[in-house]
Order: structure tokens, then sequence, then C-alpha cells
């Protein structure tokens, strides 16, 4: 095995190419946008998603309370503090647990104005896979982390360790004759709380 | 599959006879580029983030080896497992080995284009482990044993009606059913399952950055990101021309990919793997496969840029009007007709001929890879190889030494205006001429266009003719070139 770990780079370093810089990203050069937070709303909900301006907390759980879903749904997990569910995501041994999950809410790091984005390390759950196996997804970032566009939401970033993802909208496909379907195999809806 | 050259036109004889069914593909996939056009269109900077992009594809290519090293460097240090393949043969032994030493008989996939390339699927069913594709697509496909005919959309040559006969078959679904959020729904639920009992997952890799020993992965349905969630075990294939070589190259990337695959301004997630997940295992494995010789030739070398986003699929006009199995291959299209004579020139010499040259991929194509470019020069490549068919190698020997001699071409042009007015259908329509199929033969003009030329020149009537110097030719090649 490490064997072809030195075939492939002698394999490569036999062609020299004529030397290539990796390229300044010019910022000044990328779109700017009137109002992130305008920006925001329009992507989110051109990829499937909802999106709700909360005061505070309080308000994220009464907005919560009047969604049918919600209240219909037995499997209630939240990481958020002060909203409350009724399973605790962290008492359990295996993923296959989940697999009851109705709702799951939890924190957003930051958000990208331009595509709806925004980012979920690992660390904001106790099991990376609720991101993906609840039924409906809730996220509530604040306001004041809205990023313009990716080059930004990379500089925010930095360096990090381990696992994280950006989710832009439910999960979907159209893989049926191009007709979009929510719900592929992640959440079937997508609700966001920009918070402040 | 035994046959050694695979003929673009035959293969797609098929596709092209049923006429309905092929305008409505042609139309499918052309709403996929106008969704690409708008979200291109959102962006000022599209053109440079290309530019962008490009660059930093040269970049790594110009420093594949360091950047792999580091790239392994920083992913083991993450905790990661870092194989390396020098062929597909060798990539489906790791695997297979991965999840034999783990006991693992059953595993989810989502979507790579490299282990279709590799035909690992057949290679661990052989060996008794059960394979289940995840992607809705590819799960449809795999249920009706065929190939993906689509790098993103692989059952777009499926109308909804052919799933629903699929599904009521396999997951006993409602007959006739063809509502898509109804077959969508069973197949949730089918796959659920499937994401629950496997115990590992393979993926394929988006990008792999070399700075941090990241690999990301782009899906819009979640199954990758369940695939790899859900079981301890994550195996993530890659070529080597996925390697990036900064994080913040993820911006530019990602802005591009998705506007330019299906017209949406990211995908659904977008997952970061930086070492295996609590108490789990991830797997990366770097596979060559003949990269590194198409990485060799300075005519071919950009079409490792490509990130699989299938636009040039969605503006061909070849691929539209013939369906993605017509090309034999794992990658159809413009950058599959780069890619499949690389590996097999001969089997795959018609592929660069299933092209009318309009340059419609290298406009759309994120990367700037000059595909139109690239596949002139394997028809040259081709020829050289001696590949052509004998038609061909005799039309162009006719037409060489017709073009050659003026005086020859006179007298041949005066008899065709001649006789091709009076010749019967039964000799310009037969089965030998391919052009005259669906075409009628042009009215022959009066005089031949030197003839007509020479009058207006006379005439004094001024044409509209652009003379270039030598020195402004060398001049457009080299800035066409560096752009």
């Amino acid at each position: 095995m490490s064997d072809s770990r030195q075939i492939m780079l002698d394999r490569i370093r036999s062609r020299t190419l004529p030397p290539a810089e990796a390229p300044a990203i010019d910022l000044e050069r990328m779109i700017q946008y009137e109002s992130l937070p305008d920006q925001f709303r329009d992507a989110a909900e051109f990829v499937g998603a909802t999106v709700h301006h909360c005061a505070g907390v309080s308000e994220v759980q009464t907005l919560l309370d009047g969604m049918e879903s919600f209240r219909d749904a037995r499997c209630i997990a939240s990481t958020v503090s002060g909203i409350a569910g009724n399973f605790d995501a962290d008492k359990i041994t295996k993923p296959q647990d989940l697999a009851n999950l109705d709702w799951m809410v939890i924190n957003g790091r930051f958000a990208v104005a331009e595509n709806g984005a925004i980012w979920v390390p690992a660390d904001e759950v106790p099991d990376r896979a609720q991101i993906f196996i609840t039924q409906h997804l809730a996220i509530v970032v604040p306001k004041d982390e809205l990023v313009p566009h990716m080059h930004a939401a990379y500089d925010r970033l930095g360096t990090f360790s381990g696992y994280g993802v950006f989710v832009s909208g439910p999960s979907k496909t159209a893989d049926i004759e191009q007709s979009l379907v929510l719900g592929a195999h992640g959440c079937r809806t997508l609700n966001i709380f920009l918070l402040g | 599959m035994s046959v050694s050259t695979i003929d673009h036109p035959a293969a797609a004889k098929q596709f092209v006879a049923e006429k309905e069914r092929m305008q409505w593909h042609d139309m499918a996939l052309w709403f996929v580029r106008n969704k690409r056009d708008r979200q291109a269109e959102t962006l000022p900077e599209w053109e440079y983030l290309r530019e962008l992009a490009s660059a930093a594809k040269a970049h790594t290519q110009a420093n594949l080896a360091e950047l792999l090293e580091t790239f392994e460097r920083h992913a083991v240090a993450q905790g990661a497992i870092v194989h390396w393949a020098v062929d597909a043969a060798e990539h489906n032994a790791i695997v297979l080995k991965i999840l034999q030493d783990n006991g693992v008989e059953r595993i989810v996939k989502s979507k790579s284009m490299l282990t279709e390339e590799c035909h690992l699927n057949p290679h661990l069913e052989a060996h008794g482990i059960e394979v289940i594709d995840s992607d809705l697509g590819e799960r449809i496909i795999q249920m009706r044993g065929e190939p993906p005919s689509h790098i993103v959309l692989p059952a777009i040559h499926l109308k909804k009606e052919d799933v629903g006969d699929t599904f009521h078959q396999h997951l006993g679904t409602e007959a006739h059913a063809s509502d898509p959020k109804y077959l969508t729904e069973a197949a949730r639920g089918h796959l659920r399952n499937k994401f629950l009992s496997a115990q590992a997952g393979v993926t394929g890799v988006n990008f792999a950055v070399a700075e941090t020993g990241a690999v990301v992965v782009c899906t819009n349905e979640g199954n990758a990101d369940l695939g790899s969630s859900l079981p301890p075990i994550h195996i993530a294939c890659m070529g080597i021309e996925k390697l990036i070589p900064r994080q913040a190259d993820l911006g530019v990337f990602l802005r591009l990919l998705a506007r330019s695959a299906t017209g949406q301004p990211i995908t659904t997630y977008s997952s970061h793997f930086q070492g295996p997940k609590p108490g789990g295992q991830l797997h990366i494995v770097l596979v060559d496969n003949g990269r590194s010789k198409i990485r060799d030739s300075d005519d071919f070398r950009e079409a490792l840029n490509c990130i699989r986003c299938g636009a040039c699929m969605n503006t061909c006009p070849v691929y539209r009007r013939s369906g993605g199995h017509s090309y034999a291959a794992v990658v159809p299209g413009p950058i599959g007709s780069v890619l499949s004579p690389a590996s097999d020139a001969e089997r795959h010499s018609s592929l660069p001929f299933a092209c009318s040259l309009c340059g419609s991929c290298t406009d759309v194509c994120p990367v700037k890879i000059p595909l139109h470019h690239q596949l002139l020069a394997w028809r040259q490549e081709i020829a050289r190889q001696g590949h052509l068919p004998l038609s061909k190698r005799l039309a162009m020997r006719g037409a060489s030494m017709l073009f050659a001699r003026p005086r020859l071409f006179a007298t041949v042009g005066w008899l065709g205006r001649q006789t091709l007015r009076i010749l019967p259908r039964f000799l310009t329509h037969h089965r030998f001429n391919t052009w005259s199929v669906e075409r009628e033969m042009p009215p022959t003009p009066k005089t031949s266009f030197r003839k007509w030329f020479a009058k207006h020149r006379a005439e004094n009537v001024s044409l509209p003719i652009v003379s270039v110097s030598a020195d402004q030719r060398r001049e457009s090649i080299r800035t066409e070139k560096s752009s």
C-alpha cells in the first residue's frame, strides 16, 4: 500500500509543470448586498426554508407552538436553551435510537446571505446524525451573525477541527422527472429563526 | 460490452427513434440549463469566479505531489486513515479489505462517479456485501440494473411512469403510480431502513482541502450525510484531481458548483469531514487510475479541473438529443467525450465526433475547461493513432486531394451543379449517404461562388473581406491561450 503511495507520487513528479500561483481572492470584486437580512430571507425562501424574525428565544417558542407539526410531534429534541423538548438528545446511546425524532431545534453559528446557508458544526448537537435524521429541523441564528457570501463565510470560519456542515433549505430531490420534492432523506422542513 | 469500439451514432439510434421522448429529454435538460443561467446572472463576479477556480486548479496540478502529501499529513493529523490506489483494481481491493476487516455486510453509498468508474459495486457484491445506492436517482437505476445517464441527474432518461413501474416491482408501491411526491416518499421510507441498518457508508468527494485535510461532500438529499453519520465507518473515495489548495478556495468552488449543476445557489448540505466521528473511522482513498497520464498532456490536462457539475451535458445539443447511455461511458457528454478516449482511445474513438463544435460547453464550464478545443484535439489524435473508420479516412483523403487542386475542385463543382438537378432521388438518398437521412439536397446554385465573386469584384462592389496579418493572428492565439 505504501508502495502505491510512492509509485503515485513518483509518477506525478516525473512530469514537472510550469509554476502556477494560487490565486489571490479579491473580495472587492464580490457582490455587495444592501441588506443582509433581506437577501438572506430571499435566498433561504428560494431554497425552500421558512424564515422568521424574532426578538428573543421566547418568541421562537411561541412561533413553534403555533405550528401544527410541532404541536403534534411526539418526539422533540432541542439543544437551544429556552426551547423545551420532550426528548433528551444527550441520552441516546446510538444514532439509530433517533429514528423516531420528529423535531430538532438547534443553534446555527452564522448564516450566509447569498445562498441561505447556515453553518452548523458538529459540537452544536450531541450526534451529528441528528441534523439529518430529524423529520423537521429548526435552526436559531443571531441576526448579527450574517455574512454576505461564501468568501466571508470561510473567513469567519477560520480553521476548525472535526465536522461541520452548511445547511441551505430542507433536503430535496428532483430525480424523478425534474419535479422538485422537499424531504428527500434529510429534514422535510427547515424553519430558520433570526434572532435580534 | 465486449465490443472493442462503441459507435456513438449506433448507440444513440434507439433513443433518437423515439422522437417524442427525445424531445422531452432535450427540454428537460434545457430547463436545467436555464436555471443555471438565472443563477449565474445573480453574481456580477461570475466570470471572475471561473478564473479563480481555473487558476486554483492550475496551481493544484503544478504542485500536485506536494499538495497530496500536505493533504495526507493534515487528514491523518485529524484522525483519518489515508489510502493510495494506483488503479481501479487497487481501489476496489482497499475498500473491500476495510469492509472485511470490520466484518461489514451491508453498506450504503452516496453518489460517486469514481466508484462507478472503478466498478466498485459489482466487486463488493461478488464478495457478498449488500450495496445500496442511496441517491434517489441512483437507487432507481440500481433497481433497474442500468448505468447512470447523467452525472448529476442519473435517472434523467426516465419518465415518472417508468419510476412508478420500477417502484411497484421493487418496493410494492401502487401500480401505475406516477406522482413524484408519492414515489419519493416511498423511497425515503425504504432507504431510511437501509441507512439505519448499514454498517458502513461509502461516499464520493467533491473537494479535498490540502491546507486542512478536510473532505467536502455536497448533496441535496442528505444521503451522503446520513450515510456517513449513522454507521461507524465512513469511506470517502476520491480521484486525486479533487484536491484544492486552501479552505478559502472552497468559497469559490461552492459558489460555482450548485449554480452550474442545478441552478441552486448552493447544495442543501455541504458537509466538511475532518477526521472520523467520535468512536468511528474515516478512510480516504486517493485514486490515480489514469489521471496522472492526463496530467502529463498539455492538450488535455485542464480536463482534470472538472468538478462534475454536468453543465456541459445540459447545454450540449448532441447530449440532449442522444441521451447519456449513447456514450457508453461513466461520464457522458462533452467532458466524458474528452475523458473516455484518454482511458481507451480506440474503444471511445467515436465520442469526440459526437459534437458540433458549437462551443457552448466551454462557455458554461465553471472551471474554464476548453472542452470543444479538446474535442477537436482528440479528433486529430484519433486520426493520428489510426482509429478513424475507413469511410471517414477515405472521405478525408478524397477531400484533401480535391481541396489541394483548384482546377479539379472547379470541375467537380461544375459537375455537381449539373448532375444534382437531374439525379434521381434513389442516387442521393440511400443507405451509404448518411448525410441525407432526414435531409434534402440543397437547391443547386446557378453559378459557382468563384464566378459570382469574380463578377461582383469586377463591378467594384465592396465585399466584407477581413484580412488578418500574421502578427495579429499570432497575437489572437496567444490571448486565447492565456485567457
